[in-house]
């Protein structure tokens, strides 16, 4: 019943799924201690950059448009949006994220909170 | 006469696509990739591969992709549809006209699945300006895997019906 085609496909699946993961933990050990800078971009312009590490407990409002702010919530060195208007909320349904590579997206007010594995020098907001 | 017949069953191809399309928005996807879709239309997409001529299957996921992005998405709902459907359509196309020999349509479905979500995770990488996001492509896969399993069993069936069923439904169209 399994062609040829169809063994070479379940081999590479399961090897990318494999290494997709080891490139994943690969990652977060390399990223382990360098700053965790959640960048806020809107609208592809960056908003700002913030410390996850000492953002405790500090919520940002940040205003999308003429009715609609979307709030993000810092904590524990991780970052959510808390709050938004936006009619699919997937954004909060994303939840906390704090590791490099993660993402939160908001596509109907073009908000993307993004943590950076470099380390930063410069213009970072700490609270 | 063909021809109307052509655009007809392809027109009804196209509503059975956004009927998929508005069911699988119900599910909610625990991934936080924007515009990440399961691709049940992928069914519709395979289905045409398998009766109707390329430029009639790139028009249906044209066509549905746009048709889709106006219930809900917007102009980037229609990017992240038409790049996943596009590129699955394509490879589905190839391996389904020149690699049925190698492939069976299950495993046919499963790529046009990976590809689908490979298609839209460039979209979203362009878009936020990171191909980072390329790191939930792992997860991304076990669900087009299964999901694509499930279509690629619908399909196999559907193949067979409709093969059975060819001169009721008039889709013996013999000008390929």
């Amino acid at each position: 019943m399994l062609r040829k085609g169809d063994k070479i496909l379940i081999i590479l699946i399961v090897v990318s799924i494999a290494i997709g993961y080891g490139v994943k933990i690969y990652n977060s050990n390399k990223y382990k201690n360098n700053d965790s800078i959640a960048i806020i971009e809107i609208n592809g312009t960056e908003y700002g950059k913030y410390d996850l590490k000492t953002a405790n407990n500090k919520t940002l409002e940040i205003k999308v448009s003429e009715d609609a702010v979307s709030i993000v919530e810092f904590k524990d060195g991780k970052v959510r949006i808390k709050e938004a208007q936006c009619p699919d909320k997937v954004c909060v349904k994303t939840g906390w994220i704090s590791k490099p590579g993660e993402v939160i997206v908001c596509l109907p007010y073009k908000i993307v909170i993004k943590i950076s594995g470099e380390r930063q020098d410069v213009d970072v907001e700490t609270f | 006469m063909k021809d109307i017949r052509r655009l007809t069953t392809l027109s009804m191809l196209i509503s059975a696509a956004l009927v998929l399309h508005i069911v699988e928005g119900l599910i909610p996807i625990p991934v936080p990739v924007p515009g990440i879709k399961l691709g049940f239309a992928n069914i519709i997409t395979l289905i045409t591969i398998m009766f109707f001529r390329f430029r009639e299957v790139i028009l249906l996921v044209v066509l549905r992709s746009l048709l889709a992005s106006l219930f809900g998405g917007g102009i980037s709902g229609f990017l992240f549809s038409v790049t996943g459907g596009l590129a699955s359509a394509i490879v589905m196309w190839i391996l389904y006209k020149k690699f049925s020999k190698y492939f069976s349509i299950i495993a046919i479905s499963i790529i046009g699945a990976i590809f689908h979500n490979i298609g839209q995770l460039l979209v979203a990488s362009i878009y936020i300006s990171d191909f980072r996001i390329y790191g939930y492509l792992p997860v991304l896969m076990i669900s087009s895997v299964i999901t694509g399993f499930f279509i690629g069993v619908i399909c196999k069936y559907a193949k067979n019906l409709i093969i059975k069923n060819i001169d009721k439904l008039g889709l013996n169209f013999d000008d390929k």
